[in-house]
């Protein structure tokens, strides 16, 4: 019943933002949704109820759950200032598609079902859709094109990838289903083949719509045009709901005893990603696209970490949790600053200390913790994954590991400190900051710190569940 | 006699693939796009595993999304868009055909060297789908033109159904699947003719924009 609750609350938000009249209301429709959500996240945290109906919250998605809960939770703060700044918007549609986008990623960390775990993303992607082109600019509407057009195009090679799988078992073919724990259980039995070119197929698909290096080209363009805090949602939304269903198909690989083959595979996109992610800093001066080349990296961090084994899957959930409440500060206060100054050229805004003092201090904590500084949970994840690099012997990849961090942080830096710092541009400021813009990217620093620094017992409990059940031994 | 029937039905998917990748002509290749759903629906009533009413109602949902519903669609796009032709693509449509040939070698010699499950499958099926995805990706990245792109991501689609509907013919639920990159199909092809939405996909070859910024 609580995860039924979990899922339908969302839904039943966005039904009400979208019949809700009162236009003031429609922000508080989506805070409401996300503190409710949050209490039932943590509920379920807690309690990991059994399952119902196909769908079931395993310990990964538990982690997932919690950190997406807060982050939806903390962020509709934000959409508070954001919709009082924004007046042409139509509210009613942005927050129904918000909820819509919730529901959809509650519905990916819960599903136990290969087919149900697409649709769910589907319904992630075409919930985004509309928030990238929200500005309406011919901009935004060419990158939802390419967003639209790249991830129908990952959806299409995910379910190649589903058909061959099922290939595989021509002998289990009366029986065979997509369940999850059906796959895991008779792996052993399948055409090692058909299996090999499915999984193939599944990494190629997701890592599309998680934006891993070569297949990234979307992620740029879209979180730049999107609002700074669909940015920051769907970001971190796309690339969890990509890594969680990752990590389910990579159970069939373990069940299939294919790990072997997949490592060098995972490991190659995963350090290509953050080269690419790092090189690609280098040449960007706009703030909200800085961040999206972030994430790039951070994604490719991610496939690392699950392609090394050992231990570095517990970095891996570290940095997954970490990133969405790195990230989503960072989306937010590039977002704030960005709209501070207006029509002004990305590369001429400075000064933002003096503008925006508040939200240029945020951005300047949330660029440290985006690059790994304690004591933030990010910092930990990096030392774990440098860890097992070394231990592993992978010394070429340790190297490449090492460059990508910096590339990314003197890359970022420099574009960071240009714009807080020195003297401000002779023109008129547009926006001044508000407590609910500011807050709530402190607020998702605050929960980085706090559980990097002292992490609570029922959050090292799971993570200890979820390292166990990804084939970790304690 | 139906075994090369179907033969003859997988053959022409292939040509019809290799005649897009060589048309500069968007109309032509949306000509294309009907006669592979023809074919495609054949195949559904031909193919030996197809059961009767089942494979009839396959056969008429392909005629009806795959002929006539998105194609419908498609066609307005580009008579509204004015992008009957697709002049400067990324790749010439020469070499767009060499490696679409290209493709469409290495999908039989892969189609070889893969062990089948069934017997019954030892045919034309699994390089027709194949070159299908190949073909596919190759117009959705070589093209400028949305409507050619678009069409692209329609052969990529047909190949998929082609795996869904014939290879795992005794599955039927798996069809299913196919809908979900038909919804993304539906949404772009309508997002393409949408009236706000016009202005921005005629500009949206990047030489285009080039050139009416200089103008």
């Amino acid at each position: 019943m609580l995860l039924l609750s979990l899922l339908l609350l969302p839904c039943l938000s966005a039904l009400l933002a979208l019949f809700c009249k009162p236009v003031k209301a429609q922000p508080w429709i989506f805070v409401c949704s996300g503190v409710l959500h949050l209490f039932l996240s943590f509920v379920c945290f807690i309690q990991m109820p059994e399952g119902i109906f196909g769908l079931h919250c395993d310990p990964p998605g538990c982690v997932g759950l919690l950190g997406m809960s807060l982050l939806f939770c903390i962020s509709s703060i934000y959409l508070t200032g954001e919709l009082a700044h924004r007046k042409q918007v139509s509210d009613r549609f942005w927050v129904a598609c918000l909820c819509g986008l919730q529901a959809s990623l509650t519905l990916v960390l819960m599903a136990q079902h290969l087919g149900l775990l697409l649709v769910a993303i589907e319904a992630a992607i075409l919930f985004i859709a509309p928030m990238i082109l929200w500005s309406g600019r011919p901009s935004a509407i060419q990158a939802t094109w390419r967003f639209l057009l790249l991830q129908a195009f990952g959806m299409g090679i995910s379910i190649i990838g589903i058909f061959l799988l099922f290939y595989a078992g021509a002998e289990h073919r009366e029986t065979l289903s997509l369940w999850l724990n059906d796959l895991t259980e008779k792996a052993p039995t399948l055409s090692v083949y058909w299996v090999k070119a499915g999984l193939l197929c599944l990494i190629v698909g997701l890592g599309t719509q998680m934006g891993l290096a070569p297949m990234h080209i979307w992620k740029i363009q879209s979180d730049g045009e999107a609002s700074g805090l669909s940015g920051a949602l769907f970001s971190s939304g796309l690339t969890g709901a990509g890594l969680i269903a990752l990590l389910r198909v990579l159970q069939i690989a373990r069940a299939a005893d294919l790990m072997a083959f997949l490592s060098p595979i995972l490991l190659t996109l995963g350090i290509a990603s953050m080269l690419l992610g790092a090189i690609v800093t280098v040449w960007q001066q706009q703030l909200k696209r800085l961040a999206a080349c972030i994430c790039i990296g951070q994604t490719g961090f991610l496939v690392l970490g699950i392609g090394l084994g050992g231990y570095a899957p517990l970095s891996v959930l570290l940095a997954w949790m970490g990133n969405m409440f790195c990230q989503g500060s960072l989306f937010l206060t590039a977002d704030m600053v960005e709209q501070a100054y207006g029509d002004i050229a990305p590369e001429k805004i400075s000064g933002a200390l003096k503008v925006v003092p508040y939200s240029a201090g945020v951005l300047i904590i949330s660029f440290l913790a985006v690059s790994g500084f304690p004591p933030f949970m990010l910092f930990y994840a990096d030392i774990g994954i440098a860890q097992c690099l070394i231990r592993d012997g992978h010394d070429l990849l340790c190297g490449l590991y090492f460059i990508s961090l910096m590339v990314t942080f003197l890359g970022m830096g420099r574009v960071v400190c240009r714009a807080c710092m020195g003297p401000p541009p002779e023109t008129e400021i547009v926006l001044n900051e508000t407590p609910s813009r500011f807050f709530p990217p402190i607020l998702l620093l605050a929960w980085a710190g706090v559980y990097g620094l002292v992490p609570p017992d029922y959050l090292i409990k799971t993570m200890n569940a979820a390292y166990q059940w990804l084939g970790g031994h304690l | 006699m139906i075994a090369q029937l179907c033969d003859a039905l997988f053959i022409a998917l292939m040509l019809l693939n290799l005649l897009m990748l060589g048309s500069n002509r968007t109309l032509r290749m949306l000509n294309c796009i009907r006669l592979q759903g023809v074919s495609l629906a054949l195949l559904c009533l031909l193919w030996p595993g197809s059961a009767g009413m089942r494979a009839i109602l396959l056969a008429v949902a392909v005629i009806a999304l795959k002929v006539l519903f998105l194609p419908h669609l498609l066609s307005k796009a580009i008579r509204i868009l004015k992008a009957r032709y697709e002049n400067k693509p990324y790749l010439g449509f020469g070499a767009t055909m060499f490696w679409g040939a290209v493709g469409t070698t290495i999908a039989f010699l892969l189609s070889d060297a893969w062990p089948l499950q069934d017997e019954s499958h030892q045919n034309l099926l699994l390089p027709t789908s194949l070159t299908c995805f190949w073909c596919g990706f190759l117009l959705m990245t070589v093209r400028l033109k949305p409507a050619s792109q678009l069409m692209g991501f329609f052969v990529f689609d047909n190949g998929l159904f082609l795996w869904a509907a014939l290879m795992l013919s005794d599955k039927p639920c798996l069809v299913g699947y196919c809908l979900l990159p038909n919804l993304f199909l539906t949404l772009l092809a309508w997002g393409i003719r949408h009236p706000r939405l016009q202005g921005v996909f005629a500009l949206m070859d990047p030489r285009d924009q080039t050139q009416s910024k200089e103008e």
